[in-house]
């Protein structure tokens, strides 16, 4: 597959007192160009320092192996002056809070056209006429009036907006975004979702969305990782891994979803929780504490990946054996 | 606790006040002298075997007047600090949970005693009521007023709207118990902190008034008395001036740092 | 089923914000909520439906209008009186880890509410309540002696509805009780909670943003969008019939049980903001159909049929079906 970005046995721990913590272990990961890729996990699941360290922004204290490829380059022995290169022109993100990613005290318009000028041989005119180009095309209103605004004077929604058209601004080929509607209405974050589907079609940057709403990744993503305590456990096409999950925790995960119809019936719920990064064992399946078909064998060693229908799954029962044990679990609890 | 020794300050400070307390409970079980004791054939006697840190000018032990002396600073800076404490905590307490108006006419108040100069105002107390522990001790409590009222204030208010004060109000809790048995104990730190500060400004406050001749009455020994009748012997005795005046120093110090280093984590986490 | 625990009548909340503008956060709204059902309240930010919850539970007092909880008028009871109602009217909050003393033992916290309305309780007695409520919400006994930073936020959450439940109340207040937990924990909350509501006979207020979780939960659902309720009626009328313009465009994006999906309707435009809301119908700006009419009378809800309810000129107009057909044009993500 031709990819922008390819994640080779990423791995990345936390050290902390002098001792190292993992929180990814051995993620690999494909974006194509123009895709939109989802990362879904719950909240200490590492989804959020694996996309960080796409762009170079993961925390100080991390120690991180295996390689992040970006079209030829290895991004992960990149020194900062090299990443500014990358970062915010080939690479950008937008975050969940919009308010603490925009510089309070300077007008939007004029830190956009900073973005433009930092990476591209323009005369500050021309960048201007670019600014307002984008804006105009997150759907922005008005946009001289908007482009000498402060972020204060927006709303919630229009700072996404401004968020998306400072990313999208120099054509990047890969766009980071980390739960970039949570904080929004659910009204705004239709608004919010539909853009990014444009943009992405527009522009053809790749997109990796890294979310917990379910709606939201089917709507808008092709692919989908899935990732649970540090590991991907489970990857493949959206219809696929949302419909007919394999893996237990894609499983659960996807029955334990309430939605009107699903009333009356009792939620199906993961028993536990996901162990803190200071108690996790090292060895074995990520999951095998709280699955219902885990064996002696899971906790001992990690598993590999097989490939069924059109997806990777990443562990140690086939398909048909984790069938028939949440079969039986079923009836155990009826 | 553990988490406070990460703090150069916590740590220094904590040590020089360690000391300071070792001396207090040596000095409460045993004194080398009767602190006023006169030996009129042995005075300005230079450190020796049989006084560790020589006589004063009137053949008293050094070594046991200081010790003495401490006690009476660790006595006046407890004192003080709860007294002090106590009230600044209610009034303050009251301000920043129920705000408004009782805050307006409470925070008036205390802006007001805090233009005047607290030294004065002790000084003016002590001509009034005449000198002796119990008036330094008040003299010094309501300076120290302000310093409560006002840190708890900040903190009634940060959480006067958390949810679990909600949730408290939602379970019956009335205004009393949700301020003293739940908002109270969340404050610790804070009040460690300020506390400290306060102990250390007691202590300096006290040997400042008996070194003026106000506060703590001869012939019981002070360190600020010490530190002054020593200043008439300084050229024949510098040693004598240097024990009341580092004994001070550590004491400040400590609590100062100590006070900080608190604060300091405090603000880290 | 229809006899009405909580009644609120012509409800208002009025504040005055900072630059001393009068906010209406709750704007004259009327509802029954039945005894042992469980009544939604979906709505964005600042529609006015967690200020109604705080009003129901007493954290605030409404300026007008009034509350009767079993036919007595708690509006405006002086905490004194009130705290005879407090052992039957409780809340369980958003965030497990703000809502509870972190200075506290498990076990203190659910012994206070026993300490406060149960005087004649012996030490023995309480201790054994609180171990009885620890097992009813799925902990162990040996979690009396744990602080809340030792737990995790589900945990905290168990902990939470047990706190609310220990004095035997016949009403809660939910607000927004799972937002702020991971689906597989969201997932064992919701259980406990319907478990609980049918052991115990609860009625529940259930406030959420989350459209999923309301549908989920709930019997009847209420729509509030800037102070008042745009619609009310059955979880089925509102997920899968809605009439107000509001409401369809909000629940278009649920999924069907058979995972199809219908056409998500994008609003345009901002929530306006409360302190300074338009004139006639508050959704006038951002409203597909808008006429002239709208822009100047305040709709009133009106009946569709018995307990639906919605607040729009047209809705009586409109058949089922047509609003699948919405003309939406994909270009009209604008401001």
């Amino acid at each position: 597959m031709n990819s922008v970005c390819k994640v080779k046995n990423f791995s990345l721990s936390f050290v902390q007192d002098k001792k190292e913590y993992a929180a990814v272990r051995d993620v690999n990961m494909e974006i194509a160009p123009g895709e939109i890729v989802a990362l879904i996990g719950e909240s200490g699941c590492g989804k959020s320092v694996t996309a960080l360290s796409m762009i170079g922004l993961q925390p100080e204290n991390a120690r991180v192996s295996g390689s992040i490829r970006f079209g030829d380059e290895e991004l992960l022995t990149l020194n900062d002056r090299e990443w500014s290169f990358y970062r915010g022109d080939r690479i950008s993100m937008i975050f969940q809070e919009p308010m603490t990613a925009l510089n309070p005290l300077i007008k939007v318009g004029k830190q956009i056209q900073e973005n433009v000028l930092l990476h591209q041989k323009v005369t500050g005119e021309a960048a201007v006429k670019q600014v307002l180009e984008v804006l105009k095309q997150v759907g922005l209103p008005d946009v001289e009036r908007i482009y000498q605004s402060y972020p204060h004077q927006l709303s919630g929604g229009q700072r996404q907006r401004i968020m998306i058209a400072m990313a999208f601004v120099n054509n990047p080929d890969l766009l980071i975004a980390d739960e970039p509607t949570t904080a929004l209405d659910v009204t705004i974050q239709a608004q919010i979702m539909d853009l990014m589907k444009k943009m992405n079609r527009e522009r053809q940057t790749a997109v990796l969305l890294i979310s917990h709403d379910l709606g939201v990744i089917r709507d808008l993503c092709s692919r989908v990782y899935i990732m649970y305590a540090g590991r991907v456990v489970e990857s493949g096409p959206v219809e696929y891994v949302l419909k007919e999950p394999v893996h237990p925790y894609t499983r659960g995960l996807a029955a334990a979803i309430p939605s009107a119809g699903r009333r009356g019936r009792e939620l199906e719920s993961i028993p536990g929780t996901v162990e803190p990064l200071q108690r996790r064992s090292k060895k074995g399946c990520p999951f095998a504490g709280r699955c219902f078909g885990a064996q002696s064998l899971c906790h001992e060693e990690t598993p590999h990946s097989y490939s069924y229908r059109g997806r990777d799954v990443y562990c140690h029962l086939s398909p048909a054996e984790i069938e028939k044990r949440s079969a039986e679990r079923k009836a155990d609890h009826e | 606790m553990k988490k406070y020794f990460s703090s150069i300050s916590f740590c220094i400070g904590f040590g020089m006040i360690a000391l300071m307390s070792a001396l207090l409970l040596v000095s409460l079980v045993h004194l080398p002298c009767e602190p006023n004791a006169m030996e009129l054939t042995n005075k300005l006697s230079v450190p020796g075997a049989a006084h560790w840190l020589g006589t004063d000018q009137f053949g008293r032990d050094i070594l046991s007047r200081a010790m003495k002396g401490v006690q009476i600073s660790f006595l006046i800076g407890v004192l003080v600090v709860v007294c002090g404490g106590a009230a600044g905590i209610a009034v303050g307490s009251f301000a920043g949970y129920y705000g408004g108006r009782v805050d307006e006419v409470i925070m008036k108040l205390i802006d007001a005693q805090m233009a005047f100069p607290g030294v004065l105002l002790a000084l003016m107390l002590i001509a009034v009521f005449g000198n002796g522990i119990s008036n330094t001790v008040l003299a010094l409590a309501i300076m120290s007023v302000p310093r409560f009222a006002r840190m708890s204030r900040s903190g009634f208010m940060k959480y006067r709207d958390a949810d679990f004060v909600k949730a408290e109000k939602v379970r019956g809790a009335g205004g009393l118990r949700i301020m003293f048995v739940h908002i109270l104990p969340n404050l610790t730190a804070e009040l460690a902190a300020t506390a400290s500060l306060a102990f250390a400004g007691a202590v300096m406050s006290e040997a400042g008034l008996s070194y003026l001749g106000m506060g703590i009455q001869p012939p019981d020994p002070s360190l600020g008395k010490m530190l002054s009748e020593a200043q008439d012997c300084i050229l024949r005795a510098a040693w004598y001036v240097l024990i009341p005046a580092v004994i001070i120093a550590v004491l400040v110090l400590g609590f100062n740092l100590l006070g900080d280093g608190i604060q300091e984590v405090n603000e880290g986490r | 089923m229809n006899e009405s625990l909580v009644t609120l009548r012509n409800v208002t909340k009025v504040y005055t914000d900072k630059k001393r503008r009068q906010v209406k956060a709750v704007d004259g709204i009327s509802l029954d909520i039945y005894r042992g059902e469980t009544l939604g309240l979906v709505g964005e930010s600042g529609c006015g439906k967690s200020t109604t919850g705080n009003l129901l539970v007493h954290l605030l007092t409404a300026t007008s209008g009034s509350i009767l909880f079993e036919g007595q008028d708690i509006t405006h009871m002086s905490e004194r009186r009130f705290g005879a109602f407090r052992s039957s009217i409780q809340m369980v909050f958003q965030d497990p880890y703000a809502s509870i003393n972190p200075q506290k033992k498990i076990g203190w916290l659910l012994e206070e509410p026993l300490v406060i309305h149960h005087r004649e309780m012996g030490k023995e007695e309480r201790q054994h309540m609180v171990k009885r409520m620890l097992q009813v919400v799925g902990l162990d006994e040996s979690y009396k002696d744990r602080y809340p930073g030792q737990l995790s936020g589900g945990q905290r959450q168990r902990v939470s509805i047990a706190l609310a439940l220990i004095l035997n109340p016949s009403f809660v207040v939910a607000d927004e009780p799972v937002s702020a937990l991971d689906v597989s924990v969201q997932a064992q909350i919701l259980n406990l909670m319907k478990r609980l509501q049918k052991e115990y006979g609860l009625t529940y207020l259930f406030i959420s943003h989350d459209l999923n979780v309301v549908s989920y939960m709930s019997d009847r659902i209420g729509v509030m969008y800037l102070g008042s309720i745009v619609e009310i009626g059955s979880q089925e009328e509102i997920t899968w019939h809605a009439r107000h313009p509001y409401t369809q465009a909000l629940f278009s994006a649920s999924a069907r049980e058979d995972g199809e999906k219908r056409e998500r309707i994008v609003l345009k435009g901002d929530v306006p903001s409360p302190s300074n809301p338009p004139s006639g119908c508050p959704f006038h700006t951002r409203c597909p159909y808008c006429t002239d009419k709208c822009r100047q009378e305040k709709p009133q809800l009106q009946e569709i049929s018995k307990g639906w309810m919605a607040a729009c000129h047209y809705c009586g107009e409109q058949k089922q079906g047509e609003t699948a057909a919405l003309p939406y044009d994909g270009e009209g993500i604008a401001i």
